[in-house]
């Protein structure tokens, strides 16, 4: 019985493997390649499944084994009649299938030249953003730039504008004045002829001015005996000559002084008030140059001095140097009242002050330098009219005293030095000195 | 009188007490050997500034400089800086002075200086 059964399972699963097989040829090659011993030749095995029902008889059960082993060696023989063709087939499919992984691995290259690529082209838009945001904020700062300058031109445009108008509204009074001063000339040729006549008047005043103005000089010779007559008559004629600028001068430089004299003002900015101490070579040109100004341009100089005090307080300021205050003394020697176009009185306060400070000057506290040119200016300017009446004054004196005696020797020996060309020049020549002090009581003037 | 004669009788006794002053300067090499005192142009300053008060035979002056005994510190003078001809040269004027013009008063005290020593 069992081998009855055994041989029926052998029948059963031959018939099974006839219809697989028959099955397989129909259905497709995927599922008999892995039987095979090739997996890359399916095409091969394919034809050979169709071949095989046909020409394989049926086997018994025990040598299904081995089956599939002989029909491999089978198929082996058969392949070189069918394989040229298929083998070229198949090469051309290896040198596809070859190809593709070529191709792919190019794409993987160009995929990981684009994945690398990729940072970069990050890197390069992060830069031109930075780029961008840099560029942007240039265009702010030159925006902000322009609307700070644009107050400045507003300003400027402004100003045009209001000079324009400015023009506009001079130029009417331009022509008022054009038609005022050709009807003065339409005028004075109406009075043409009546001329002469004025101008005799005024040769006739000059002439009188003239004469006394000659007669002032014939006073001032009674006064200064010392001087010869041909000195004094010259004298008198150089100052005619300044009376005349003065009076003029004295208007202009309140009016002009700023353009008149620039040159001046630069060279007196060599004593400003932010000078500690002045150079000793420079201030020997300064004096040399400013002697000569003084002999050439006096009243000029002189209008200019006694207006702007600040110059004439820094040259008391720095007569410490020896040049300093000969320039000094010759300003203060100058006792033309015309000099400056002030009344008779200011121009006594103005000297005043300036002695006073000069006088300070002489204290134990300053220098030997500031005392000894100090002390030699005064002395200098005792033999001055305006001045000894200062001197002379007890509050001078007490001053000049304790200042002489309050124990620094130079100062002593400063004051002594003034009050003796004081009492000598005084003294000078009379037979009874003390006689010329004796003028008055103390407290006024004793010459 | 003037107010310059006024001061400077105020001030007479603090010129006679600088020149009373020692005089603390170093003494200076002389050409003979020895060491001498500089007398100062501030001294010779003062000497010659009573010579000039002395030239106005102002009488209240020549009171207030023989009250003060300035005779006898200018002979003192002399004798202290005893080789300072500059000084020597200027008291020798002032006495000249004194004595010539008939200053009775400032020669009577240089008398009686001289009789006392």
């Amino acid at each position: 019985m069992k081998e009855e059964e055994e041989k029926a399972k052998a029948t059963i699963s031959t018939e099974h493997e006839e219809k697989a097989i028959g099955s397989d040829s129909q259905t497709g090659q995927e599922e008999v390649a892995p039987k095979t011993a090739e997996a890359s030749e399916p095409a091969v095995t394919t034809s050979l499944a169709a071949s095989v029902p046909e020409a394989v008889p049926p086997v018994a059960p025990k040598d299904e084994s081995k089956e599939p082993e002989k029909k491999l060696l089978e198929e082996k023989k058969e392949q070189p009649a069918t394989a040229p063709v298929q083998v070229e087939a198949n090469k051309e499919e290896k040198k596809v299938e070859e190809a593709k992984p070529e191709e792919k691995k190019i794409e993987q290259v160009k995929v990981e030249e684009k994945k690398a690529e990729e940072p970069k082209v990050e890197e390069k838009k992060v830069e031109e953003k930075k780029i961008e945001e840099v560029k942007k904020v240039e265009e702010v700062v030159k925006e902000v730039a322009k609307t700070e300058s644009k107050p400045e031109e507003v300003k400027k445009i402004e100003e045009v504008v209001v000079k324009a108008e400015e023009k506009k509204v001079e130029e009417p009074k331009a022509e008022e004045k054009k038609i005022e001063e050709v009807k003065t000339e339409v005028k004075t040729e109406e009075k043409k002829p009546e001329e002469p006549a004025e101008k005799k008047e005024t040769a006739v005043v000059v002439a009188e001015s003239k004469e006394t103005k000659t007669e002032e000089p014939e006073m001032k010779k009674e006064e200064v005996n010392d001087k010869d007559e041909d000195d004094d008559e010259d004298d008198v004629e150089v100052n005619r000559d300044k009376d005349e600028d003065v009076v003029i001068g004295a208007e202009e430089t309140k009016n002009q002084s700023p353009r008149r004299f620039g040159l001046l003002e630069k060279l007196l900015s060599l004593l400003g008030a932010g000078v500690k101490e002045v150079n000793p070579v420079l201030a020997g040109y300064f004096s040399k140059v400013m002697m000569v100004i003084i002999e050439k341009r006096k009243a000029d100089l002189m209008t200019y001095i006694f207006n702007y005090k600040e110059h004439i307080q820094n040259v008391v300021k720095h007569s410490y140097n020896k040049s300093i205050a000969e320039v000094l003394g010759k300003i203060l020697s100058n006792e033309d009242k015309f000099t400056t176009g002030m009344s008779d009185e200011d121009f006594r306060a103005e000297k005043c002050e300036i002695l006073n400070s000069m006088i300070d000057r002489m204290d134990a506290t300053n220098t030997i330098e500031d005392i000894t040119n100090n002390c030699f200016i005064l002395c200098n300017l005792v033999d001055t009219k305006q001045q000894i009446k200062y001197f002379m004054e007890p509050e001078n004196i007490r001053r000049i005293f304790t200042i002489g005696t309050s124990g620094h020797p130079m100062s002593l020996r400063a004051s002594l030095t003034f009050f003796m060309t004081v009492i000598r020049t005084k003294t000078s020549g009379s037979s009874n000195p003390v006689a010329e002090f004796n003028l008055g009581p103390p407290g006024t003037y004793y010459f | 009188m003037t107010y310059i004669i006024e001061q400077s009788i105020e001030n007479m006794p603090k010129f006679k007490a600088y020149l009373e002053k020692e005089n603390p300067g170093p003494k200076i090499d002389a050409q003979h050997g020895g060491q001498l005192l500089p007398l100062g142009f501030d001294r010779l300053k003062v000497v010659e500034w009573l010579h000039t008060l002395i030239q106005l035979k102002e009488p209240a002056i020549l009171k207030k400089i023989t009250e003060v005994e300035f005779p006898q510190l200018l002979l003192n003078l002399m004798d202290i800086y005893d080789m300072n001809s500059f000084l020597h040269v200027k008291i020798y004027n002032i006495f000249h002075d004194a004595i010539t013009s008939g200053i009775e008063d400032f020669a009577k005290s240089v008398i009686i200086y001289y009789l006392s020593v």
